[in-house]
């Protein structure tokens, strides 16, 4: 027999309900399933209704995540060198940044996890697996280590522990914890230098982000090509920006990888994709500011900013969006489409994509019980 | 029949005589309360607006605390109050509707002139006045004593690291044209060398309030262009 | 009288945690949310709207007998305003930096669920002694709530405690912050939230004479 599977063997009854330490139980089970398959299939939300489980489930995001987060890192260390170095210079210098951050997203995340857990007798849930990852990737590299600690216990515990854990929540926790760094913390988080590491040697590339620009008085389009954010720039990733965001390719690779496995609902990123699109038609040929994101047209809306990661990794997250396939097209939608008036007409936050799909979370409850209900009443009575 | 009705009718009665009574006690507790109070609430607010004008006039340092006396003595030596029509030419004071400024003198030299400033913030009005030194040209100090931003974005622009940023600027520009003094959208270091003089530091995530506040100030000096350009021409002496 | 007999203590020290009307009863928190920025104005706002339902109850209570029914909220809220356009008044004329911080919070005393839910809910039944108790202990716990919150958002949000500069510059240079959040209005959500939670945890929480002291 396996040794490790043996200790495990032994140690069972002592976690088990009359055993001696029972109240550890939830660290006993998350250990032991990090290396088996557990035995027993979801029983609470968020209800996968399939054969695999939350956990292989989990695993499945994370998975799609490792393209963005290792070129997150070669990036950070690409802007650093302003692109003079060598790849494996680049890499281990953005790796030194960005790993430390994640690191204190998972460590003080598990912490409150497992101090629920503990508290409340439940399972550790494999839900922060996902929040852990992905919080760090909306950060700027620049941002302190410990704000990233307040920010994950934040997301962590007012972001679903207090709603009863995972599967209860109304938000979801990574963009919790990033709103919350984002409106306690604001110089860390939008100031036109934090996007990337200040190097003494080389004068690099601009630090603002494509999104803080406009309002110059030259057509948007220029204003952002002027500033060397050329659409193939922003699709590839070589630009400042946050760890994950950068690359809108790898998080289309990423989303396209999770909605062939049918992990994330391809309805819910084709409706905000679609949203993105429309809505800034519509703008474009609306009168508007011409030198302004209003007129920057759907590609510079899709390719800037965090609305790839977004809509790819958060707005699909199965516990706070919709239920019903017709309530994710609109969930979807309405993400992308308030994402572009954001960026548009609100000027006081250049990035609306973290709001907007906190503000389509808040709304998903109501959108499957209006859904539901219009279902319902289209129905042909049974007679 | 008759009897509850009639008890009906005392019982409106009383409630109208009741009514009345509260009424009238009401109102003389709050007459009271408001006519014996009102020499300190003026007092108070007159207190306020005289301590702000030192302030722009930097003759108070921003974050200091005076108190009463030091400010009433302070006002009554140093300023004076001015109204001037729409030309610059200077008039008595209460003659004619005109724009009201504050001239702050020392030993009979005019050493800066403050400008009651009230513009459009983000979400509703923010007053202030802004000192002007005698050249014309240059900012001696602004100040904001009443506003409704939003603590800790744009509500910064009532501390005194933003309003100290003032100091020095000028409301003209390289060539010599009335340009105004504009908040920045972030640091002045990152705009072009010779525009910086007539920029101050933004405030991080307050845009909105920047560009308000960038053009109520324009509006309010154009108005009182006419005495800048007066005291330009005659080297910052003027005749009222 | 529906409510059962209470001890004065009883009557006076429920207001203040068991029944606590921010914590418990869930009312007054526009105003929770709009003065607890900093712990003076929280204390002021505190003891004004302590005297205010004080006073309210102390005289609706002597007049209960004569109040005819039919304008009876009428009535309440006729005194209840008389008597914050009083503190009004007196705040701008002794308190004036702290008033214009105040602004509007103070006229809408007068809608402050509390002070109108206390006339209606227990002065109007009761004798003045145990309503003025009353009446003084919900304002109490009204202000403890906005202290508590006041201090937690001053302290984070601005470094300060009653206005005084608590962190060490050296903090600051090692790159502490404050937490922009705590100033704004959603802050001071979180904060009660919080508090409900931590009340509502407490293994004390339903004996007042333990938890009062």
């Amino acid at each position: 027999m396996n040794p490790l599977k043996s200790i495990f063997k032994k140690t069972d009854p002592y976690f088990q309900s009359q055993g001696r330490f029972s109240r550890f139980k939830g660290i006993y089970l998350a250990t032991r399933t990090f290396f088996f398959l557990p035995s027993p299939v979801t029983t609470t939300a968020p209800h996968v209704r399939d054969h695999i489980d939350l956990k292989r489930f989990m695993s499945f995001v994370i998975l799609a995540l490792l393209p963005v987060t290792l070129f997150g890192m070669f990036n950070v260390g690409y802007q650093y060198h302003g692109g003079n170095a060598t790849w494996i210079d680049m890499f281990s210098t953005g790796a030194g940044q960005v790993l430390p951050i994640i690191l204190v997203s998972y460590g003080v995340g598990f912490f409150w996890e497992i101090l629920f857990a503990t508290v409340r007798g439940h399972d550790v849930t494999e839900g922060l697996l996902v929040t852990g990852l992905l919080f760090p990737l909306t950060l700027p590299p620049t941002i302190p280590l410990w704000q990233v600690a307040l920010g994950i216990s934040f997301g962590v515990v007012m972001g679903k522990e207090v709603f009863g854990g995972t599967g209860r929540n109304l938000l979801n926790p990574a963009l919790t914890a990033r709103a919350f760094v984002f409106f306690s913390y604001p110089v860390s988080m939008s100031g036109n230098n934090v996007w990337q590491l200040s190097h003494p040697g080389v004068d690099a590339l601009s630090g603002a982000t494509a999104l803080s620009l406009g309002g110059t008085g030259e057509i948007i389009q220029e204003t952002i090509l002027n500033a060397g954010f050329s659409l193939d720039r922003l699709f590839f990733g070589f630009h400042p920006g946050s760890i994950g965001e950068t690359s809108a390719l790898l998080c289309f690779v990423g989303a396209v990888f999770l909605m062939v496995t049918r992990v994330a609902s391809f309805r819910i990123i084709l409706g905000g994709i679609a949203g993105v699109i429309l809505t800034s038609l519509v703008f474009m040929v609306l009168p508007g500011p011409k030198d302004t994101w209003f007129s920057a047209g759907p590609l510079y809306h899709l390719f800037s900013g965090g609305f790839a990661l977004g809509i790819s990794f958060m707005a699909t997250d199965p516990v706070s969006a919709p239920g019903t396939n017709s309530g994710r097209w609109i969930y979807g939608f309405f993400i992308g489409f308030f994402t572009v008036l954001l960026r548009s007409v609100n000027p006081a936050y250049v990035e609306g994509v973290m709001l907007s799909i906190l503000f389509m979370n808040i709304f998903s409850p109501l959108i499957d019980h209006v859904t539901l209900k219009i279902t319902a009443a289209r129905r042909i009575p049974n007679v | 029949m008759s009897e509850p009705a009639k008890s009906e009718q005392a019982k409106r009665r009383h409630a109208v005589k009741f009514a009345a009574i509260i009424s009238v006690v009401c109102c003389l507790l709050i007459t009271g309360a408001s006519t014996g109070l009102k020499p300190f609430q003026q007092e108070n607010r007159a207190l306020d607006r005289q301590k702000n004008i030192l302030r722009a006039a930097g003759i108070v340092a921003l974050d200091a605390k005076p108190s009463r006396d030091q400010i009433q003595s302070l006002f009554r030596e140093k300023i004076h109050e001015a109204v001037v029509d729409n030309r610059g030419n200077f008039m008595k004071p209460g003659e004619v509707q005109g724009l009201s400024l504050y001239l702050y003198r020392e030993k009979n030299i005019l050493k800066a002139y403050v400008i009651p400033i009230e513009s459009r913030g983000l979400w509703g009005k923010i007053k202030g006045y802004i000192a002007l030194e005698p050249d014309g040209r240059t900012v001696s100090g602004f100040t904001v004593y009443s506003h409704s931003e939003t603590p800790g974005l744009g509500g910064e622009i009532e501390k005194a690291w933003f309003q100290k940023n003032f100091v020095g600027k000028k409301i003209y520009n390289s060539a010599h044209e009335f340009v105004s003094v504009s908040i920045a959208r972030g640091s002045v270091d990152s705009l072009p060398r010779d525009t910086r003089i007539n920029h101050v530091d933004g405030i991080s995530g307050a845009t909105l309030t920047g560009k308000y506040l960038t053009r109520g100030l324009k509006e309010n000096l154009k108005q009182y262009e006419a005495v800048s350009v007066r005291l330009r021409n005659n080297k910052g002496i003027i005749r009222e | 009288m529906s409510e059962m007999k209470l001890t004065l203590k009883e009557t006076f020290f429920r207001g203040i945690w068991k029944e606590n009307p921010v914590a418990y009863q869930v009312l007054g928190i526009c105003s929770a949310l709009a003065v607890t920025v900093q712990m003076k104005t929280a204390i002021v706002m505190g003891i004004a709207l302590t005297v205010v339902t004080g006073m309210s109850n102390l005289i609706i209570s002597m007049l209960r007998k004569k109040i005819p029914s039919t304008i009876r909220i009428i009535v309440e809220l006729t005194v209840i305003a008389s008597l914050v356009i009083v503190i009004d008044q007196v705040l701008q004329a002794f308190l004036y930096d702290i008033s214009k911080q105040l602004s509007v919070f103070v006229g809408l005393i007068i809608t402050n669920c509390i002070v109108l839910g206390r006339a209606e809910a227990f002065a109007l039944a009761n004798d003045p002694l145990p309503s003025l108790l009353d009446g003084l202990g919900n304002g109490l716990g009204y202000g403890l709530i906005l202290v508590a919150v006041a201090f937690v958002r001053e302290l984070l949000g601005a470094g300060k405690i009653v206005g005084f500069s608590v962190i060490p510059q050296s903090w600051m240079d090692a790159g502490y912050s404050h937490m922009g959040l705590m100033v704004l209005a959603p802050g001071a959500f979180f904060i009660i939230g919080l508090l409900v939670w931590l009340k509502n945890s407490l293994p004390g929480a339903s004996r007042e004479e333990k938890t009062a002291q």
